[in-house]
């Protein structure tokens, strides 16, 4: 029961973004993706997720391609936060979240995810008159709606984010990362790219690195992200490497 | 996730509530709006209307005529391309996720134009209603491949708005060329007959006319309806549409249909009248918000209401000459066409 992927590759326009990455993610894992800008870390997501289909390997969902479920059965059991920006219309932030119910949402359900960050007050507001953050809060909220029926039957699913601390204060930052690992105690898989390495040592079970659009190092966060990888992996100057490294010694602490 | 929201954080500006019942209340009484007017404007024309010509026995009486034969076919016929114009620019708002699309501008009702000009040099006149058929069928291959052509585009270009107006420019400007080099093949009659459709009238309206047009217009508006929360969801962008089950392309090929069938059939009678597709959704998202679900509904009755309004002016201002109704339309459509353009410029 997890999502293995096996051998991907991918091109785009004869370019080649990802190349042979395996790996597998597990229920109850919170899986940090990370690697400098252009590794293929978004690229990877979407494949994992089943946006894009991967040009040589494969990725399997309990057993099954991932490719052979429909987009209906895929979206009950797993849910994804790109990065798109698109809205243009006024709508409300109810109408944004409640896009996210694949049924008819009720209010309850609707304040009840906007709820996890303290966004309930938001609820009444347009859409287009709040702040990047504010609006990435509110995305968030219309994933979580859409794996609510999964948490409420606690039938574990996966969510996968694309840099989801895009935008967010510090407060939030650590809010989402809490939440996530509540989701993850109770079964849930949870794929995301990230930034922040500080924060992906202290939340992550597992860290994925990418480089070039290949899988260059996994394992488990104390393991994977240390000096060398700032070194060689991100090619971090002597001082900001210096810095980073008490950082993650703190956090480590 | 006990983390709590900085208190300094608190909303600020403008908070919203809306609710099914405005909604609700807005079409029921743009419905009533509309009924009034289609009373109100039989009367009013160059040759005046009495009370007793409504009755039905009337009908043949050669002194109620003019309110059977020429003025109610004319009305119904305005309101009916109205809500096709209408809900056509709010379908494909929404296909392009952009409150500037709108059939005329993006070059598809000038399309549609088109190939009726070509139809109507190739296919005899004395082919009855397969004659009225054939125009649609024209109208719509025309709206159809400009469609295409427009939404293609917009995709390779990543969907700007600046991108997808300068495409239809370029449209316009082929099909506008298009017309005129036809012009110069067609005899006196045909040239008549052009010039009707690149001008736009309801001059001339015919109840067989009306059959046809609602016979392609109700049930692709119907259909249209039935797709209003996909549409919705499709505004987060195509990938997170896709990751809530949609399927994008799917839908999005269906909405450029019928929208395309929609224009089409509003070309095929009236010719191409501009900025209705562009005004009403606008105006109507500011009333009940852009949920298609009532969009699409309201758009249609306000277009109707609209284009109702216009052609009434048309007919009354100069009589007992009158003028051609999308000069009325551009005139109302232009400036606030100029208007959106300058407080989405931001954007651009």
């Amino acid at each position: 029961m997890s999502l293995l992927a096996e051998r991907l590759g991918w091109a785009q326009k004869g370019k080649h973004i990802l190349n042979d990455v395996s790996g597998e993610l597990a229920p109850g894992t919170l899986l940090a993706i990370v690697g400098p800008n252009g590794a293929g870390k978004s690229s990877l997501l979407h494949l994992l997720a089943g946006g894009e289909r991967p040009d040589t390997g494969t990725v399997s969902l309990d057993g099954q391609l991932l490719s052979t479920y429909s987009a209906a059965s895929l979206a009950r059991r797993r849910a994804v936060l790109t990065q798109e920006q698109s809205l243009l219309f006024p709508f409300t932030v109810r109408d944004v979240v409640a896009m996210g119910s694949l049924l008819a949402a009720n209010d309850e359900d609707i304040e009840h995810c906007l709820q996890y960050f303290s966004a309930a007050e938001l609820i009444n507001r347009q859409y287009l008159s709040l702040s990047g953050g504010e609006r990435q809060r509110v995305q968030i909220a219309r994933v979580l709606l859409q794996l609510l029926p999964s948490l409420k039957a606690g039938d574990p699913a996966y969510l996968f984010l694309d840099e989801p601390l895009n935008a967010l204060d510090l407060n939030h930052q650590f809010a989402l990362m809490a939440l996530l690992e509540s989701l993850r105690d109770r079964g849930f898989a949870i794929a995301c790219v990230i930034h922040d390495l500080v924060l992906a040592h202290r939340f992550a079970d597992q860290v994925w690195v990418l480089s070039n659009g290949r899988l260059v190092a996994q394992g488990g966060a104390a393991a994977v992200i240390n000096e060398r990888l700032l070194d060689e992996v991100f090619m971090l100057p002597a001082q900001p490497r210096k810095v980073m490294a008490s950082l993650l010694d703190c956090a480590a602490r | 996730m006990h983390y709590t929201a900085n208190p300094k954080m608190m909303p600020s500006a403008i908070t919203e509530t809306r609710h099914p019942n405005a909604a609700y209340r807005v079409l029921g009484l743009l419905m009533a709006c509309l009924l009034a007017a289609l009373m109100l404007a039989a009367f009013v024309g160059a040759a005046s209307v009495e009370w007793q010509h409504w009755q039905w026995r009337a009908w043949q009486n050669p002194e109620a005529a003019i309110l059977w034969h020429i003025r109610l076919p004319r009305l119904c016929l305005a309101a009916i391309v109205g809500a096709g114009l209408g809900a056509s620019g709010a379908a494909m708002q929404g296909l392009f996720r952009n409150p500037l699309a709108d059939p005329g501008l993006l070059g598809i009702a000038n399309g549609a134009a088109l190939a009726v000009a070509i139809s109507l040099i190739a296919i005899p006149s004395s082919w009855g209603l397969l004659g009225l058929y054939s125009i649609s069928i024209a109208a719509f291959s025309g709206g159809l491949i400009c469609c295409i052509v427009i939404f293609l585009f917009a995709r390779r270009s990543g969907g700007g708005v600046a991108a997808l107006l300068l495409a239809g420019l370029a449209i316009n400007a082929l099909c506008g060329a298009a017309i005129g080099f036809l012009t110069y093949l067609s005899d006196d009659q045909q040239l008549r007959s052009l010039s009707f459709w690149t001008m736009g009238s309801l001059g001339g309206a015919l109840w067989t006319q009306i059959a046809v047009c609602c016979s392609v217009l109700i049930p692709a508006l119907l259909l249209l309806t039935r797709s209003a929360r996909q549409l919705d969801v499709l505004q987060l962008g195509d990938r997170s549409a896709e990751y809530l089950g949609i399927d994008p392309r799917q839908l999005q090929r269906r909405t450029v249909i019928l929208a395309a069938l929609i224009v089409g059939s509003c070309v095929a009678v009236s010719g191409v009248i501009g900025f209705v597709g562009l005004l009403v959704p606008h105006l109507l998202r500011m009333l009940i918000g852009p949920q298609h679900r009532w969009l699409l509904p309201g758009s249609a009755l306000l277009g109707a209401l609209l284009l109702l309004a216009a052609d009434t002016l048309a007919r009354t201002v100069v009589a007992p000459a009158e003028l051609p109704v999308g000069v009325i339309t551009s005139l109302l459509g232009a400036p606030y066409f100029l208007y959106l353009l300058i407080s989405q410029g931001r954007r651009l």
